[in-house]
């Protein structure tokens, strides 16, 4: 086994052990056997039993990021007219919006959550944001450019707003009790619609 | 740190638990460092949270309460309106003080005990409650404000506020962009905010 490969599977394996039992259930020795090496491998290719975790936490969080983007960025591509975006942003929202990506929202939710007394966790988030912004930004300033969404609108602050929103169905969905999602979810659907391309439209 | 003799055992332990999580995280908070700062012994401890892990829940949910409170000049400034212009403006006002960037650090505290009480349905509950009685003390006003046609009147009003707690809640996923801030969003969660409330007419006066 290569050095990357070995820090590859003690990362895999953290990332699983997180998933399962959350970061109390990550113990150098266990993640160590199961991989077949010795602690000081770990300790060189982590630093410590901290930077591991903010690896696999790193790692979890820019997964449960980037579900599906590949899909939305191609056909982002393909549009060629205001009506045709409109619908693929409404299709996407039918995903985006439902309990098919509760567990990558819950999954983000917790990271960032344990993220908060953690700067360097945090910074790394924020990144990993930042990424995925930056590669969308391009295309939006070209809708823009084209007349398809509001004029002056600020691309990357209405895409850094949109995320947001979408992370706070969260709250929603760890809960046993609470509103209908549906009326969460229409109201959402009209926030990201109306202030992308325009408030006539509602 | 010590706290005043006078303070009950639990309380001087839950206070101390509580700046333990805010300076350190959850892994700060250690049974030994706790009690003798409270001056009591671990039994004392336990029999009051159970274990460490009840602690923590009680810190966390306390957390969450301190950091979601009711601004009773706020409910007031509604329930004073008596026009449609008014009330718009009062909500205006409203949605600018909460979106202040002094506010972001309660914002922050939110999503902290948020993220920790995934795998907490003890937690989660306590939170649960606390939002309801804070989106309770709005409900009136809205009321007053939905008979009287001054926003839209099919709007499930509990519903409407819900979401736009989610939606204040989910802002501090915005202001944790400290180095680079992403300025202007402000605006875009206001104009969506008015636009569920009172509809288009008046989303387009405020739009960005």
């Amino acid at each position: 086994m290569t050095t990357l490969s070995v820090q590859d599977a003690i990362l895999e394996r953290a990332i699983e052990t997180i998933d399962a039992k959350g970061e109390a259930g990550i113990r150098v020795r266990d993640l160590v056997d199961a991989v077949g090496v010795t602690a000081p491998v770990l300790y060189r290719a982590f630093g410590s039993r901290e930077g591991l975790i903010i690896a696999a936490q790193t790692e979890r969080y820019r997964r449960a990021l980037y579900i599906a983007t590949d899909n939305f960025l191609g056909r982002l591509a393909l549009c060629t007219s205001p009506d045709e975006l409109r619908n693929h942003i409404d299709s996407v929202l039918d995903i985006v919006l439902s309990d098919q990506r509760a567990e990558q929202r819950r999954i983000r939710m917790n990271v960032m959550g344990s993220a908060i007394t953690r700067p360097e966790l945090l910074a790394s988030l924020v990144a990993a944001e930042d990424r995925l912004v930056e590669e969308l930004v391009p295309y939006f300033d070209r809708f823009q450019r084209n007349g398809w969404i509001r004029d002056g609108l600020d691309s990357r602050t209405w895409l850094h707003w949109y995320l947001a929103l979408v992370n706070a169905r969260a709250g929603l969905e760890v809960r046993t009790s609470g509103i209908d999602p549906r009326l969460w979810d229409a109201h959402s659907r009209l926030a990201i619609l109306t202030t992308l391309f325009g408030f006539e439209q509602g | 740190m010590t706290l005043e003799t006078t303070t009950p055992p639990r309380t001087a332990i839950l206070e101390l638990a509580i700046v333990a999580i805010e300076e350190g995280g959850e892994t700060a908070v250690r049974i030994n460092d706790l009690t003798d700062a409270a001056g009591v012994g671990p039994p004392l401890l336990y029999r009051a949270f159970g274990s460490r892990e009840g602690l923590v829940v009680a810190a966390q949910a306390e957390r969450y309460r301190r950091a979601l409170r009711v601004d009773q000049r706020q409910v007031a400034a509604l329930e004073a309106c008596e026009s449609a212009e008014q009330f718009r403006d009062a909500v205006c006002d409203l949605l600018d003080g909460v979106a202040v960037t002094s506010r972001a650090a309660v914002r922050r505290t939110r999503m902290h005990v948020l993220g920790t009480s995934i795998t907490r349905p003890e937690l989660l509950d306590a939170i649960h409650e606390i939002e309801e009685q804070y989106l309770a003390a709005f409900l009136p006003a809205l009321e007053r404000a939905q008979r009287l046609g001054w926003i839209l009147e099919d709007l499930d009003l509990w519903a409407w506020l819900t979401w736009q707690m989610s939606h204040v809640n989910s802002w501090a996923n915005i202001e944790l962009h400290d180095e680079r801030p992403v300025d202007g969003w402000r605006d875009i969660a206001r104009a969506a905010a008015l636009h569920s409330l009172f509809g288009a007419d008046i989303a387009t006066t405020v739009a960005p």
